[in-house]
């Protein structure tokens, strides 16, 4: 086994989490994992530190689904006979949780990126800002408005 | 953390932590690693300087007559004016006189046209009376289907998308395998089989296995077969007897000429560097940094390439070299806003490329001078897709 088929396996299913939060269905985050694997593969031999890869593979994933997103064939709606894709399996959200993800699925692609990769990867502010390629102050401030925005749907016990 | 933060990371944790989310084949990977590959250079051709225009306006406007094409170098002088062509008013010429891929229709050289059962067909070959095809879509790897002689689907595997066909045709090889394993069963099994065959699609077929980056059918020599690999890794001579043999010159190999032994593709370990190679003694003739090599002519005495600099820029402009020299004979950009997807040699004096303008796609003839003419109709073209409906089936 090659030392990527290796990292492959160990660390795909993170990316897979992780494109799923990006992109909330399973088809395209399979897409998303699967061309910014083929960009990380074609970069393999390039890379000095591998003690970084994990993130290196994460900026990919992230930049692709916000190029990808700005692709004017992406956005086309398809219509299909074929019933959407569950929102998961055999998993009960309450419903206080239910609109947490209806909102989380509502920010636009780089806000979504910056709560997921807060909130679920637990980057800090300026390793997010890093791998966005924006400023810190810039992360805070999506930050700050998304929760704010996210407080007001809830009720007051929660939020 | 407050209330609505933790109630966020509890709702993003619960969302996917326990879902049974399905892996990626690496053959997937690297089969979609090898299209990136191919669109970067394609993108890059996208900037093509408009150098050609001034050559190819007079024939774009009259294409009835074939210009002769020189045997002299052709000055690829740059010129300020770029009138905008649009590819439905390039003149239409003959059709293809190479086998070619229209939708979900297989149109044999001599213009034999076969509607195949399968949508999203990027490529296919007669094979056993039927067809090997290969089949893709936005979310599905690529699959290799075979078709009996009534169209019937006999199976559908894994793969890799290239074919190779022997000169002459009769041989055929082709990779499937990967959907759980990096590797890939590289086979190669006559293209014809005798009538008495009883049944000619499980008649016997030499197969290796090999590793992913290395499965790539690119050329048929005897019964040996040229595996191309990706960037790191070398490509392989399987003779289906012996260990393949790595080929310790050639990282990539792009196109074979069976006769004259010559491989063509780039040099191992400078994925910018083109060569060509004797295929017998895998020496390398001749190499050129910046350059990548296409398909080499069907007498085998020239080879086409695409300019791309150090990977990330280049001019994105075609080369004609000579095989066995390296010797630039040609050298020519495309028409502003014409993005050649895919090109390959119709005779020796002729070059077919599969080109997109603005919403349009067709099959364009060139010239080694370069005018051009359209050798297709023109169908619709969803910009920046790269779902062109237009490809080049193999070329024995």
């Amino acid at each position: 086994m090659t030392d990527f088929e290796s990292w492959l396996v160990a660390r795909e299913p993170a990316l897979q989490r992780l494109a799923l939060l990006l992109t909330g269905d399973e088809h395209s985050a399979q897409d998303l994992v699967q061309t910014s694997l083929a960009k990380l593969y074609l970069a393999w031999d390039r890379l000095d530190d591998r003690d970084n890869l994990d993130a290196y593979a994460r900026r990919i994933l992230v930049n692709e689904h916000r190029t990808a997103w700005r692709r004017p064939w992406r956005r086309r709606e398809v219509v299909t006979d074929a019933p959407p894709d569950r929102a998961g399996p055999a998993i009960e959200y309450d419903g206080g949780r239910e609109v947490v993800w209806e909102f989380v699925a509502s920010l636009p692609p780089r806000q979504r990126a910056v709560i997921v990769l807060r909130y679920y990867e637990q980057l800090t502010e300026a390793e997010i800002a890093e791998v966005l390629g924006v400023s810190p102050g810039t992360v805070k401030s999506q930050a700050s408005r998304a929760i704010a925005a996210l407080r007001a749907r809830l009720p007051e016990e929660q939020s | 953390m407050t209330g609505a933060e933790d109630l966020l990371a509890e709702t993003l944790h619960e969302r996917v932590d326990h879902r049974d989310l399905p892996s990626t084949p690496v053959g997937d990977v690297v089969t979609r690693a090898r299209r990136l590959q191919r669109r970067r250079r394609v993108r890059n051709g996208v900037v093509a300087a408009a150098v050609v225009v001034v050559l190819a306006t007079p024939f774009v406007l009259d294409a009835t007559q074939r210009p002769d094409t020189s045997p002299q170098p052709t000055d690829p002088s740059s010129s300020d004016a770029n009138p905008h062509v649009l590819l439905k008013d390039v003149a239409l010429g003959d059709p293809p006189a190479v086998a070619w891929i229209d939708g979900s229709d297989y149109v044999a050289a001599d213009g034999t046209r076969t509607t195949l059962p399968l949508d999203h067909v990027t490529s296919a070959t007669p094979y056993r009376g039927g067809f090997l095809v290969a089949v893709t879509g936005p979310d599905l790897g690529p699959r290799v289907v075979l078709l009996d002689s009534d169209l019937r689907e006999v199976w559908r595997r894994c793969g890799q998308g290239t074919f190779a066909v022997s000169s002459g045709g009769l041989r055929t090889a082709y990779s499937t395998g990967g959907c759980r394993s990096p590797r890939l069963t590289l086979r190669l099994g006559a293209t014809e089989v005798p009538a008495s065959v009883s049944n000619p699609l499980s008649a016997d077929e030499r197969a290796q296995d090999l590793p992913t980056e290395q499965s790539i059918p690119v050329g048929v020599v005897g019964e040996t077969v040229i595996a191309g690999a990706l960037p790191g890794a070398r490509s392989l001579v399987v003779d289906f007897v012996r260990e393949p043999t790595p080929i310790r010159s050639l990282g990539e190999a792009r196109s074979v000429d069976e006769e004259l032994h010559l491989v063509a593709g780039q040099l191992a370990g400078h994925p910018n560097t083109a060569a060509v190679i004797d295929g017998g003694h895998h020496t390398v003739l001749w190499k050129r940094k910046g350059w990548a090599l296409e398909d080499l002519s069907p007498d085998g005495s020239m080879v086409l390439g695409i300019e791309i600099g150090d990977g990330a820029r280049g001019s994105g402009g075609f080369g004609v070299f000579d095989a066995r020299t390296g010797e630039v004979l040609h050298q020519f950009g495309q028409l502003a806003g014409f993005q050649a997807q895919q090109t390959v040699w119709e005779d020796d004096q002729h070059l077919l490329s599969v080109t997109t303008e603005g919403s349009t796609q067709a099959v364009v003839r060139l010239t080694l001078d370069g005018a051009i003419e359209r050798a297709t109709e023109t169908l619709p073209y969803v910009a920046d897709s790269q779902d062109v409906a237009l490809r080049f089936a193999p070329r024995p």
